[in-house]
């Protein structure tokens, strides 16, 4: 029966990719419907208009917003702060994970510190943090990855536990060594688990990012979001928020991509039949 | 990896056994954490400085703020708030979530409305929430709800999509009615997603809480950090720091326990199957 | 390949006051981008009351397909398939699936016990009623003591007895079984066959059963239904007349069965080929 079962699956893998064109036109639909109820609580008062912008008026802002400098400045110190801050979650977490993951011993006796430390909300250190370093680049960075390398940290760790299962005796057997063991074996085995960490990591930062220009007032995208909000500009403050959402999306995005097309051969990338 | 013993001398041995090796796990799992609230408590004792003041002192701040004087100003009402968005975070994710999981075209539709509210620093909304809802507790619950309801939604989503096409033929050939369909087979099988999804909802429901607390509250867990912090009171911040650690804490553990007893088969069939 | 025509093949349909199912000039398609993809046409045969039949083929010939439109989960694209004289539209009440994979089809959140009751809980059957009919398919299939275990706790064959003891407890007039025994090892296989055929005389259960193994069509049924061809028609329609009692060594070696083997066998082959001429010719 694999053959019809098989036939069965490509028809359904068919209809839809062809469902993906078909489907544009409503989503388009729903999305302008989404921003015309909007528009319509702003107009009939619903939504408070000490609060709330028309969308002409969100659009114009963010027409006029795009084109200055301070925009692409704001949003530059957000991703480096969010960019250098992830870089060290990784050079930092997945040592540390590979080295709980490789002795069961070491992840026991740990475990109970590791669970404290992860399941405390990192914004609390920022009052800390601030004192210590002041509204700067540096601040973030520490923050970003006070509460990002956790992710990636326990992924490691269990990317090397799995590791250790049955592919490092079949290595072992056939003596595979060295740069090899390191191509044909690790990297297979640990990448998924990585990925999978650094995606966590990435949007955990860039809220930690955001979230922390916005209390410590540090140069950058949430900061320029709170300073409209507080200076009453709330057509540029909506303008901003749309910029976050956009950058938020393309993070998500090429994390997304790059999951796909590094781990094509891995379970977790078929498609889900349903 | 049973233990392997002849079975005359399970019983003996078991009986002067089995309290050491409790003891041996216990201490294998809690000697770390006890070395290092030791080595902080030594090595702060005689601290003057004004970042890390001695653990002695802090401990002391502790016990007189939480123990239990401003449980009901700071403590209370922010939990109150957490648990209160979080709760109608599964109430309006599971459901949605089950809907979008079950229709495809839907989901398709709504996939790209979804994965930007899903993709959106939730944070960056919080100035919105203000300037339409206010800075009342409405607009806190309102604000964690906003971030903590994507993961449960998403969860509960491909958990349903999830499920097997065998268990839907079943399902159907045996003329199951809708309830019987949602309770007792759906639901179930995206359970551990769902679970999954509150956990993280959990985390960044938190974050969205104290950084909340921090921007517009006058009482509150976050308000209460940062006033002590830009009053220089370090003890004070160290303490509330130490307080809103140990309910992440206590939070993920009760949370912990509660996914172990509901999902009970899940665990039993995973460690069956580890096993071989 | 001309003669193979729907109602042409001798004994595929009987006209008889106990028919149960019939399947009525049946065919199915599906459709794609790429136009339609016919899988079954033009199937034709009766099931009587209290017959048991095996419908075999080569793998891939579209059995499944033709299950799933016989037990109402999939629409016929033509024809139409009739129980107890009405049309299936839906999954009918008069009718118990048991499906190749076992752990895909029972539910491991709840008990063995709880899984053969679950069909009679959502009909609203009586609680005490449901109770005494559980333990009694459970009693029937062997399983009485396991009735606590959760599924994956059991073996494969344990698990599709779980399966055929929900079937029996939700009383069908006709039990329809997918491939039922092609998930488990050889010994345990030719235990549930006896199994089948015990629960079969007991309950006096009309049995529909798709399989690709020809000895167990052969050593089951009482009338075997052969398809060939792409898209699937009928070939052959054939009786086995080797009473109701069957045993795996005795009945095995009569020179019965292996003539009526050897003729299934050389059927489907020759289908086959046909096939494969056909596509280089």
């Amino acid at each position: 029966m694999s053959v019809t079962v098989q036939a069965l699956r490509g028809v359904r893998t068919r209809t839809a990719g062809a469902g993906r064109c078909s489907n544009l036109a409503p989503q388009l639909a729903l999305v302008v419907l989404l921003l015309a109820s909007w528009d319509l609580l702003v107009r009939t008062g619903v939504l408070p208009a000490s609060g709330a912008v028309r969308l002409s008026g969100i659009a114009g802002a963010l027409g006029d917003v795009v084109f200055t400098a301070a925009l692409w400045t704001a949003v530059g110190d957000s991703l480096t702060s969010w960019l250098v801050g992830l870089a060290v979650c990784v050079l930092v977490g997945v040592p540390l994970g590979a080295l709980l993951g490789w002795r069961d011993g070491v992840y026991r006796s740990v475990r109970l510190v590791l669970e404290f430390v992860r399941a405390t909300p990192p914004v609390v250190l920022i009052p800390f943090v601030l004192l210590f370093f002041g509204p700067s680049q540096e601040m973030k960075i520490f923050l970003v990855v006070l509460g990002g390398v956790w992710p990636i940290l326990i992924q490691s760790m269990y990317g090397v536990h799995d590791l250790e299962g049955t592919l490092v005796h079949t290595a072992r057997a056939y003596r595979i060594r060295g740069p090899r063991f390191f191509a044909s074996v690790l990297m297979p085995t640990v990448l998924p688990y990585l990925l999978t960490g650094a995606r966590v990591s990435a949007v955990l930062g860039l809220l930690l990012t955001i979230g922390s220009e916005m209390v410590t007032s540090a140069p950058g995208l949430g900061r320029a979001i709170f300073d409209a909000q507080t200076s009453n500009d709330l057509a540029g403050m909506y303008a901003l928020v749309v910029v976050a959402g956009v950058i938020g999306l393309l993070v998500n995005t090429v994390f997304t991509v790059i999951e796909r097309k590094v781990l094509s051969w891995h379970p977790s990338q078929r498609p889900v039949t349903s | 990896m049973a233990p392997l013993a002849a079975p005359g001398h399970v019983l003996t041995w078991r009986a002067f056994g089995r309290l050491p090796r409790l003891a041996l796990t216990v201490a294998r799992e809690l000697w770390f954490a006890v070395v290092v609230l030791a080595l902080w408590w030594v090595l702060s004792s005689g601290s003057t400085s004004f970042y890390f003041p001695p653990l002695s002192e802090i401990w002391a701040r502790f016990q007189e703020l939480w123990l239990f004087d401003r449980v009901p100003t700071d403590v209370w009402p922010s939990l109150r708030n957490f648990g209160l968005a979080i709760v109608l975070s599964c109430a309006v994710g599971i459901p949605l979530g089950v809907v979008l999981g079950s229709l495809r075209r839907v989901r398709e539709i709504v996939s790209p409305v979804l994965g930007f509210g899903w993709a959106l620093p939730k944070l960056a909304l919080l100035p919105a929430f203000i300037a339409v809802a206010g800075i009342g507790d409405g607009m806190r619950v309102s604000f964690i709800l906003a971030g903590a309801v994507w993961p449960i939604l998403l969860g509960a989503q491909d958990g349903v999509r999830a499920v097997d096409p065998g268990l839907r033929d079943m399902a159907r050939s045996y003329r199951f009615g809708r309830g019987t369909l949602l309770f007792r087979v759906l639901l179930p099988a995206a359970a551990p997603q769902i679970f999954a999804g509150i956990r993280t909802s959990l985390a960044i429901g938190l974050v969205l809480m104290i950084v909340g607390e921090m921007l517009v509250a006058s009482s509150g867990l976050g308000f209460f950090v940062l006033q002590s912090q830009q009053s220089y009171a370090l003890v004070d911040m160290w303490a509330g720091a130490l307080l809103i650690g140990m309910l992440g804490y206590l939070i993920t553990l009760l949370f912990t326990v509660l996914e172990r007893f509901v999902l009970r088969w899940h665990f039993a069939r995973r460690a069956m199957h580890a096993a071989g | 390949m001309t003669s193979i025509k729907g109602d042409a093949v001798a004994g595929a349909t009987r006209p008889s006051l106990d028919t149960v199912m019939a399947a009525d000039h049946v065919a199915f398609s599906y459709s794609s981008a790429a136009g339609a993809h016919p899988v079954l046409g033009d199937i034709s045969f009766t099931i009587a009351r209290g017959e048991f039949v095996s419908l075999v083929g080569p793998s891939g010939i579209g059995k499944t397909t033709l299950l799933r439109v016989l037990s109402g989960l999939m629409q016929p694209t033509a024809g139409e398939v009739r129980l107890d004289g009405e049309r299936v539209t839906e999954p009918p009440r008069q009718l118990a699936l048991v499906l190749q994979d076992y752990s895909r089809s029972l539910l491991p959140w709840m008990s063995i016990e709880r899984n053969v009751a679950l069909p009679l809980r959502s009909a609203k059957v009586a609680r005490t009623e449901v109770r005494s009919r559980t333990a009694a398919a459970l009693d029937a299939v062997g399983l009485a003591g396991d009735s606590e275990k959760y599924p994956w706790q059991l073996s494969g064959g344990m698990q599709q007895r779980v399966a055929i003891a929900r079937a029996l407890a939700y009383q069908p007039e006709v039990l329809v079984m997918d491939e039922p025994f092609a998930s488990v090892d050889a010994q345990t296989r030719f235990d549930l066959e006896d199994l089948v055929l015990r629960l079969r005389r007991e309950f006096g259960m009309t049995v529909l059963l798709v399989t690709h193994d020809i000895d167990e069509a052969v050593y089951l049924s009482d009338r075997i239904v052969v398809l060939a061809g792409k898209p699937a028609q009928v070939a052959d329609c054939l009786d086995v007349p080797l009473g109701p009692i069957r045993d795996q060594i005795a009945t095995k070696a009569l020179p019965e069965y292996a003539a009526l083997r050897g003729r299934v066998l050389s059927e489907i082959r020759a289908a086959s080929a046909a096939r494969t001429d056909k596509k280089v010719g």
